[in-house]
């Protein structure tokens, strides 16, 4: 019903063809995986969808809203948030104050009664500060909060983008290869995080080198290879298609 | 004697600072050199002219509508000036230039407005009264314009470190980019800071007009210059640094002219900025932003 549509998408970059005519629907509430050798152009699509970059051809929808051509901030405020291959947290700020920004979406004060210091301003404040606080005890880093960002472990970074990004409350949530760089621990509890999430409702996009992780949690699983659909599925179909075999496998 | 002098140069010092903030905050958080700030200070002072020789209001409502003013100015800058470079994907020498050509339009439009002419305010508009406080003698005016100041930093501070939209300026400080993809809009963003440095720079330029009962169209041009010392020698982008730098400057200004020479004085302040940069090249404090800067 309110799923996030690519129609016929396609992006050239010059003459390469990052991504041609790719159909997809991603429901909420499912996790869908997104995989696919490198250069595939499964980044390019996140891209696309968040706004960063302008599909050359076809369309993106949420609930029957036209997606492509808004504005990154305004995807977000949609409800789509996603997160990143190489984590692009505010180093310098302190992991709650990261967090805090994620809540933006929900924020009401205005310039005037911030200036005028009125009570709804420190209200909301605290308000944001308090779940972002729930947020880190709910993942367990509750004893970094004050640190800067870019002081913390590479793995914990990652949860607090995927926090900061769950305070947006989003409706759909991209994860660009969140399992990297984390132990089999690591990966084990945020695959039980993205299952909850799931579970709330959240549609959850992944994207993954991470093939056990992948075939783990994903429902439904979309290969890209030099930028085209080559199959979709569950975990058993994709991984007995041969073209998928042949694209990781080369040949 | 010298703890007078010390006194007065650390109040002119604090209005450096007031002015300052502006001008190293839109570069701390939008990267814009922004040149017409001297013209917004100068547009405050005379809205607050205007306000008490042809509204006949008091100084403190005058004061407050410099305050809006200054505002006004500096918000409509970045949307005449600073947003549509902003669309074509202008870089940053690209800012500066057309920030030129804004100082030299809203100078001009001064000029007209003030027939080149230098304004006095009616005398006595300042209550003239003072007090003895460990032997220096400490006039209302000054411990005003100290109030003044520190009310205003006190806000700034509060406004960036203590509120929601506060927190979206230092995000979009350290990465624009992520932080619209967290929802947050960039033009509210520019449209904050430009109003707050526009505030500040209002009331800088009031608060001057008044204490050297003198104001005019060119008044933005030496203050500028005084700034650039300020924001470079307190680290580009840092509140701390502008006001220790700005009040440093004020009271080296003073020293220098009253036991040196008033001649040399632009002498010494950069030659001071010189020695400060051969050691710390990035002034005393990292900015808002940093080089750290995320892919």
């Amino acid at each position: 019903m309110d799923s996030l549509r690519l129609d016929r998408l396609g992006k050239h970059f010059g003459g390469i063809e990052a991504v041609a005519e790719l159909s997809l629907a991603f429901a909420p509430g499912r996790i869908s995986g997104l995989i696919g050798p490198n250069g595939a152009g499964k980044t390019t699509v996140v891209n696309m969808i968040t706004g960063l970059i302008q599909p050359s051809a076809g369309r993106i929808t949420l609930a029957e809203r036209r997606v492509d051509g808004a504005l990154p901030h305004e995807i977000a405020r949609m409800g789509i948030a996603r997160t990143f291959q190489n984590v692009r947290l505010l180093k310098e700020a302190t992991v709650l104050d990261n967090i805090v920004v994620g809540f933006h979406r929900h924020e009401h004060t205005s310039l005037l009664a911030c200036s005028l210091g009125l009570p709804p301003v420190w209200r909301e404040r605290r308000d944001f500060r308090a779940q972002a606080h729930n947020l880190l005890t709910r993942f367990g880093l509750v004893e970094f909060a004050a640190r800067p960002a870019g002081t913390i472990s590479f793995g914990h970074q990652r949860l607090v983008e995927v926090m900061r990004a769950l305070a947006m409350s989003p409706d759909f949530l991209l994860l660009d290869e969140p399992a990297a760089g984390m132990n089999d621990v690591e990966s084990r509890n945020l695959g039980a995080i993205i299952r909850d999430l799931a579970a709330d409702g959240v549609g959850i996009v992944l994207i993954e080198h991470n093939m056990r992780f992948v075939m783990e949690i994903c429902e439904a699983i979309h290969v890209l290879d030099s930028g085209r659909l080559i199959a979709s599925g569950t975990a058993e179909t994709v991984r007995r298609d041969p073209a998928v075999i042949r694209a990781y496998l080369g040949g | 004697m010298f703890g007078q002098e010390l006194l007065n140069g650390v109040v002119v010092g604090a209005v450096y600072a007031l002015f300052s903030l502006g001008l190293t905050l839109v570069f701390g958080i939008h990267r814009i050199l922004n040149l017409a700030h001297g013209a917004v200070f100068m547009w405050g002072a005379l809205i607050g002219y205007f306000a008490v020789t042809g509204a006949g209001l008091a100084l403190l409502p005058a004061f407050i509508l410099a305050i809006l003013g200054g505002a006004l100015v500096s918000v409509a800058l970045d949307l005449l000036v600073f947003r549509p470079l902003r669309r074509r994907q202008g870089d940053e020498f690209g800012t500066i230039i057309v920030s030129i050509g804004a100082n030299l339009v809203l100078m001009h439009l001064a000029q007209q407005a003030t027939n080149a002419q230098t304004l006095r305010f009616p005398f006595g508009i300042f209550p003239i009264h003072f007090y003895h406080l460990l032997g220096l003698r400490v006039s209302l005016q000054q411990i005003v314009i100290v109030a003044a100041v520190a009310l205003l930093v006190i806000a700034l501070v509060l406004y960036l470190f203590r509120t929601n939209l506060g927190t979206d300026a230092r995000a979009v400080a350290i990465d624009e980019r992520t932080s619209m993809l967290l929802g947050i809009n960039p033009h509210a963003v520019y449209f904050g800071t430009f109003a707050i440095a526009g505030a500040l720079a209002g009331a800088a330029g009031v608060i001057l007009g008044i204490a050297f009962n003198s104001v005019s169209y060119l008044m933005g041009e030496p203050i500028m210059l005084q700034a650039f010392v300020v924001i470079v020698l307190g680290g580009l982008g840092s509140v701390p640094g502008a006001l220790l730098a700005g009040v440093m400057l004020g009271v080296i200004q003073t020293l220098t002219t009253v036991y040196i020479s008033s001649e040399l004085s632009d002498a010494v302040v950069f030659g001071l900025l010189f020695v400060v940069l051969l050691a710390r090249p990035r002034g005393f404090f990292a900015g808002l932003h940093t080089e750290h800067r995320v892919a």
